[in-house]
């Protein structure tokens, strides 16, 4: 089982509690680490930007890509819901990174539920709160009240499926992927384990990866714009 | 771990073998709690290192192409007035072109009736006065014939009377004096066709 | 039945194939997906762009169940919960 979630570290807190450090964390930690790194990078590049000159080079890549962004979130959750616009921006970084760092031969950190769960839960956290701050009554009434009473716990339900089916669609795709690979390089004869698996990769990794990512955002973003506008 | 606690959960030692793939119990929820406060961390220092300078950039962008814009637009305007002022100007100076040329005209209409009305007024003049001289020759010119004739008549009849007659005497001052008659009628023929 | 624990690994092997067969109809409902969207793209060209991301999201709601079926199939596989009742 190479692909197993590997325990690297124990913290004893007492003698009897203790923290299990495991892969996922470990790989959290080096995307943390090179996201901080690239930030802190484009923060003091950012010193020298000037808006009255043309871009160019990492700005300019910066700049297209908080745009683009910008206009698929203001597309699909409207305006309103602007301001949770760098968490979303946040977590599509991290998510693309987190799925590509799997071709380096990391462990994705996606590859766990422990992983997507939270991510999950916290996009579901984000879309009840953008119902119950735009329009609270209409939100309720739409949940407890539509189409009667007798439904409400069929609502609740596919309110609660929303991030069990998110979290559960990024981590079995990227541990489907994960375990593909794994496979071929445990199970395949030596051959095959040269050229071969660069495709895989190119499709598990990279194309999966990045469209696994957009879908997660694309769909939580959805959910908030669904949640906040009639 | 208790099995009733968890309602999925491995009996393995989970620090021997790994954690499970996927399981429902303490470990996986800890590791949820610890890998959230990882992403909080990361979100934040995204939103404030990468997020907010791009962002500012972006933001002072767009502020400067729409000031860029609007002083565009300014500009448009007083420009479109300035071109509807000069319009309006060429559209007068023609006008007084027009009416400058249409006036040019007339008094050059004028000047020019004018100065053949004179012209036509010199050449009676000069014509009649021409007739007249004409008409006062004539006058004197017949006077002259008249005058001459009578001279000659007289002396036709002094010559007759002084002369003695004879026949081919007669005859021969008969002949000069006509021929002088014919010289004079000529001349005065000639006067007339003058 | 003298050995428990292979006949449940077997078991559990058939299961995990029973529960990705699910991917049949997951398949069949993204290729309707895509075949719907590529119609509307050339019925109407100009809006490729939305047309596509309604087709992945159509796409990622339609992978749902075959994404259930897959971690069910690797839970009975390699998190199999209940083989700790036999060994």
């Amino acid at each position: 089982m190479e692909f197993a979630i590997r325990v690297f570290a124990r913290l004893n807190i007492t003698d009897n509690i203790y923290l299990l450090i495991t892969d996922t964390t470990r790989s959290t930690w080096i995307v943390m680490a090179i996201l901080l790194v690239f930030a802190i990078i484009v923060r003091i590049k950012s010193r020298n930007w000037d808006a009255s000159k043309k871009p160019s080079g990492l700005q300019n890549v910066l700049e297209m890509a908080v745009d683009a962004f910008e206009k698929l979130y203001k597309g699909n959750a409207g305006e309103k819901m602007a301001f949770l616009m760098p968490w979303f921006f946040s977590l599509f970084a991290f998510l693309i990174l987190s799925n590509l760092i799997g071709i380096v031969g990391i462990r994705p950190p996606t590859a766990d539920w422990g992983m997507t769960l939270p991510l999950a839960v916290s996009s579901f956290v984000l879309f009840q709160f953008a119902g119950l701050k735009n329009r609270p009554k209409a939100y309720l009434k739409s949940i407890f009240l539509e189409p009667v009473f007798l439904f409400a716990p069929i609502n609740i339900m596919g309110e609660i499926a929303k991030p069990i089916a998110l979290s559960f669609r990024l981590f079995g795709n990227v541990l489907g992927g994960m375990i593909l690979l794994s496979l071929l390089y445990g199970m395949a004869p030596l051959a095959l384990q040269f050229v071969f698996p660069a495709f895989l990769h190119m499709y598990f990794d990279l194309a999966a990866g990045a469209l696994q990512a957009f879908i997660f955002i694309m769909l939580s973003i959805t959910f908030v714009g669904l949640a906040a506008e009639e | 771990m208790n099995p009733q606690l968890f309602f999925l959960a491995t009996t393995t030692d989970i620090f021997e073998t790994g954690r499970s793939l996927f399981s429902l119990d303490a470990q996986t929820f800890i590791d949820a709690g610890m890998n959230m406060f990882n992403f909080i961390l990361v979100a934040a220092f995204l939103t404030w290192l990468l997020y907010k300078p791009v962002k500012k950039v972006l933001a002072a962008r767009a502020e400067r192409i729409e000031n860029d814009l609007a002083s565009a637009a300014a500009n448009n305007l007083s420009a479109q007035e300035l071109k509807a002022e000069y319009e309006q100007k060429v559209s007068e100076i023609e006008k007084e072109r027009v009416s400058i040329l249409d006036d040019a005209r007339k008094q050059a209409n004028e000047k020019r009736h004018q100065i053949l009305d004179e012209a036509k007024a010199d050449a009676q003049d000069i014509k009649a006065r021409a007739s007249k001289d004409i008409a006062m020759e004539t006058a004197q010119m017949k006077s002259a014939v008249v005058n001459a004739i009578v001279d000659i008549s007289t002396d036709m009849a002094a010559r007759l009377i002084s002369t003695s007659i004879d026949k081919s005497a007669h005859d021969k001052l008969f002949t000069e004096a006509m021929e002088e008659l014919e010289a004079t009628t000529a001349f005065k023929a000639d006067a007339v066709a003058i | 039945m003298h050995d428990p624990m292979g006949f449940a690994v077997a078991i559990a092997h058939i299961a995990a194939a029973i529960a990705l067969l699910n991917g049949i109809l997951t398949t069949l409902g993204q290729g309707k997906v895509a075949s719907a969207a590529v119609e509307g793209i050339a019925r109407q060209p100009e809006a490729k762009g939305s047309i596509t991301t309604t087709m992945i999201i159509g796409c990622a709601f339609a992978e749902t169940s075959g994404v259930y079926g897959l971690v069910i199939a690797i839970i009975i596989l390699f998190a199999n919960p209940l083989l700790s009742f036999i060994g």
